[in-house]
């Protein structure tokens, strides 16, 4: 049965995981739930992972969640280079550190951008506290700060100075290009201050080709509503 | 050169880290980096982990930091054996499945009870607003329903229904157990009524004897302190 993918591309580890598919030339289906719909609560989908959360796979009957997991299972049960996720441990526990930091640093900006307008106007959920967004702001900061002073660095265009990419690099990208969702000028200012990063954003588009840009196609209408809502508030 | 762990036990990943070794006979050294005294945060401890935070590990010159990460490491360095993280996909997407899921989940139960506690009485910092109290227990107790009711099954002492301990076990146990800084009322009102955690601690803690209590002497006397200073 061929591999099964749930998943919203608002939802930016959707989106690493079709990209990885794609660049890796993995057949497999993607099934789209709608995150403002909620289908992600629904009763069939509960049933393929009663966590609710996307994204999910169904490897031949397998169900899978948590994206760092589905990268790492499909790196190893997939013929893909070793680049993505190296055997050697050294390497290996190289790209497990990035993984695990996202989780716990670089996800706010997650939490940053949608207190904004994607949490009124998308969402249609009420309106997040001043100290809320404060608090998501400095994380984000934080967190983009040690990417561009620390975790990019001068040797190659990847992460922690690679020449090829890891999986890492597609689920830490695949969140940064969440930023598009904030106002433009908000979003150019984040990345004036961080050469590196939009740097790095190049090399991945080039790396991922053409799929980097197609499975941004609803990030950025998404964008192009917000910008346009803004402009008449 | 020994492998040397950075840490302070008072710190939940830095006591699964230690326990993972304890149990399989790794021989290591243990710098003890004080938090309350902010010794993650000198320049000297910078200078080997910049991130500024522990636990980490150095192996002959190789840096490793983050728990989960320091502990699949040291599965594939040392070998150990398979139940701890296994090399069958399915078993080890499960035990990945876990640790993935800690991170933005039962984490809250650390940061729950350091805003309860020590924040104030250990850490000497300004008491935390009640929104972020609030926001961390409804995380924390959601997290410990779905640990109570669906990763821990009737198949098996450990999670998912396994027979012996993965490295998750380690680490989200050690987790839970630092709700042994909560005061008597309060522990009761999030842990009481799950008797599949409390027998998966009990097993845990059996099953790597002596090194989990070992290992936990340091929480327990401080939370034996910290109660008997409040009466």
């Amino acid at each position: 049965m061929v591999l099964r993918l749930y998943g919203d591309l608002l939802s930016q580890p959707t989106r690493a995981i079709a990209i990885f598919l794609e660049v890796n030339l993995i057949d497999y289906e993607l099934h789209f739930l709608s995150l403002t719909k909620r289908e992600h609560k629904s009763p069939e989908f509960l049933a393929i992972n009663p966590r609710g959360q996307i994204p999910a796979l169904v490897d031949d009957g397998f169900n899978l969640a948590e994206s760092a997991t589905i990268l790492r299972y499909l790196a190893s049960t997939r013929s893909v280079s070793d680049h993505w996720y190296p055997a050697d441990a050294r390497k290996r526990a190289r790209v497990d550190a990035l993984l695990d930091w996202y989780h716990t640093n670089l996800r706010n900006t997650a939490k940053y951008v949608f207190s904004g307008a994607l949490q009124v106007l998308v969402f249609k959920l009420p309106e997040p506290t001043y100290e809320e967004v404060k608090k998501h702001e400095k994380d984000m900061t934080d967190a983009l700060n040690y990417l561009e002073t620390t975790l990019l660095t001068r040797e190659g265009p990847f992460l922690l100075g690679e020449s090829e990419p890891s999986i890492a690099d597609v689920l830490i990208g695949c969140e940064v290009t969440q930023l598009k969702l904030l106002p433009k000028r908000d979003c150019e200012a984040i990345l004036d201050s961080r050469p590196r990063i939009r740097n790095w954003l190049q090399e991945l588009e080039i790396a991922l080709g053409p799929h980097f840009a197609r499975f941004h196609v609803r990030v950025d209408s998404t964008a192009k509503f917000l910008e346009s809502k803004r402009s008449k508030l | 050169m020994t492998l040397k762990l950075y840490g302070d036990l008072l710190s939940q990943p830095a006591r699964a880290v230690d326990i993972l070794l304890r149990a399989n006979n790794i021989e290591y050294e243990f710098e003890y980096v004080s938090l309350r005294k902010g010794e993650h945060l000198t320049s000297a401890m910078k200078a080997l982990n910049p991130r500024g935070q522990v636990p980490f590990i150095i192996d002959d010159g190789f840096v490793v930091c983050e728990s989960s990460t320091i502990m699949r490491y040291l599965c594939q360095k040392y070998s150990l054996p398979d139940h701890w993280y296994p090399a069958d996909l399915k078993s080890r997407t499960g035990v990945d499945t876990l640790l993935d899921w800690y991170h933005s989940n039962l984490r809250a139960t650390s940061g729950y009870v350091f805003m309860k506690g020590m924040q104030v009485s250990v850490f000497k910092m300004s008491p935390p607003r009640e929104e972020y109290i609030k926001l961390k227990e409804d995380i924390m107790l959601m997290s410990l329903k779905i640990l109570e009711e669906s990763y821990l099954t009737e198949e098996g002492s450990f999670l998912l229904g396994a027979s012996q301990p993965s490295i998750a076990d380690v680490l989200l146990g050690c987790e839970v157990t630092q709700t042994c800084m909560l005061d008597e009322a309060d522990r009761e009102r999030v842990l009481g009524g799950k008797p599949k955690i409390a027998k998966w601690l009990a097993a845990l803690e059996e099953t790597t004897a002596p090194h989990f209590a070992e290992v936990h002497t340091t929480i327990r006397s401080t939370a034996k302190e910290m109660e008997a200073s409040s009466k």
